[in-house]
C-alpha cells in the first residue's frame, strides 16, 4: 500500500513547516489543519523519486483565514 | 508493539526483508512522553536515534544565544539519524508538542553493530538514512525560498 511522505510548507511562516506520512496524497484545494491552524494547499510537487511504496512529495499551503477563505 | 505493516511506513525500514526488520526491531525500545519534554539535544552525544511512531515533536536550533524553530516531525519521521551517520552530537534540539508522543528509541553502536553483522541490512538501512536526509534537505530548500 502506498504511504505519502509530505513536506508541507507556509511560504509566509516557514517555521511552521511540517513533514508527515499520510495514507492519500494531497491535492491542491485540499483543506488540512495543522496546529490548530486550517490551510489550503496550492501546489503540489514531486520532491524526489518514490522508493517502493513510499512517494515523496511537497505541498505549498496557506492559511485559511476570513479575508482568505 | 509497532507491526511490521506499520513499520514498513518509515523510511528507515523500508525494503527490508521481514527478518531484518525484526532484527532491527528487537534492538527498539518504546517510550513515551509528554508535551514540553525533550527528546534530543543539541550539541548533546548520547548516539539515540529514534522512529516517532505517534504524536509530534518540533525540531529546533540555537546559535549565538538565539533558538529558531526549523520543523515539525509527525509519526514515521527519524530522528538523530544524522549522529548515526557522522557519529557527532545532536544537530539539533527536539521538544515534544503533544501529548503523548511515543516513540522507537534505538542506540547508534547497537544499529552499527547490527549493520555490519548484517552488511546487506546494513546498505539498506543507510540508503535509507540518506533518503530521508534527501528529503529533508529538499524540504528545506523550498522552505527558504
Amino acid at each position: 500500500m502506498a504511504v505519502y511522505k509530505v513536506s508541507y510548507v507556509i511560504p509566509k511562516d516557514p517555521l511552521a513547516s511540517t513533514i508527515l506520512i499520510q495514507e492519500h496524497p494531497p491535492e491542491v484545494g485540499d483543506v488540512v489543519t495543522l496546529h490548530n491552524q486550517t490551510y489550503r494547499v496550492v501546489e503540489v510537487i514531486t520532491l524526489m523519486p518514490p522508493q517502493g511504496p513510499i512517494h515523496f512529495l511537497h505541498a505549498t499551503i496557506e492559511p485559511i483565514t476570513p479575508k482568505n477563505p | 508493539m509497532i507491526t511490521i505493516d506499520k513499520a514498513r511506513q518509515c523510511i528507515l525500514l523500508h525494503n527490508l526483508s521481514d527478518e531484518d526488520i525484526d532484527r532491527l526491531l528487537a534492538l527498539g525500545h518504546e517510550k513515551t512522553y509528554q508535551k514540553g519534554d525533550i527528546l534530543v539535544t543539541q550539541g548533546k552525544h548520547d548516539g539515540e536515534v529514534f522512529v516517532l511512531l505517534e504524536g509530534m515533536v518540533q525540531v529546533q536550533v540555537s546559535a549565538g544565544g538565539n533558538k529558531q524553530a526549523l520543523l515539525y516531525l509527525g509519526p514515521g519521521q527519524l530522528i538523530g539519524e544524522i549522529t548515526l551517520v557522522d557519529g557527532g552530537p545532536h544537530s539539533a534540539t527536539v521538544e515534544v508538542v503533544q501529548s503523548p508522543t511515543r516513540v522507537l528509541a534505538f542506540n547508534s553502536a547497537e544499529l552499527l553493530a547490527l549493520c555490519h553483522d548484517y552488511p546487506a541490512l546494513g546498505y539498506t538501512l543507510m540508503r535509507n538514512v540518506a533518503a530521508d536526509l534527501g528529503f529533508k534537505i529538499r524540504h528545506h530548500n523550498l522552505s527558504i525560498i
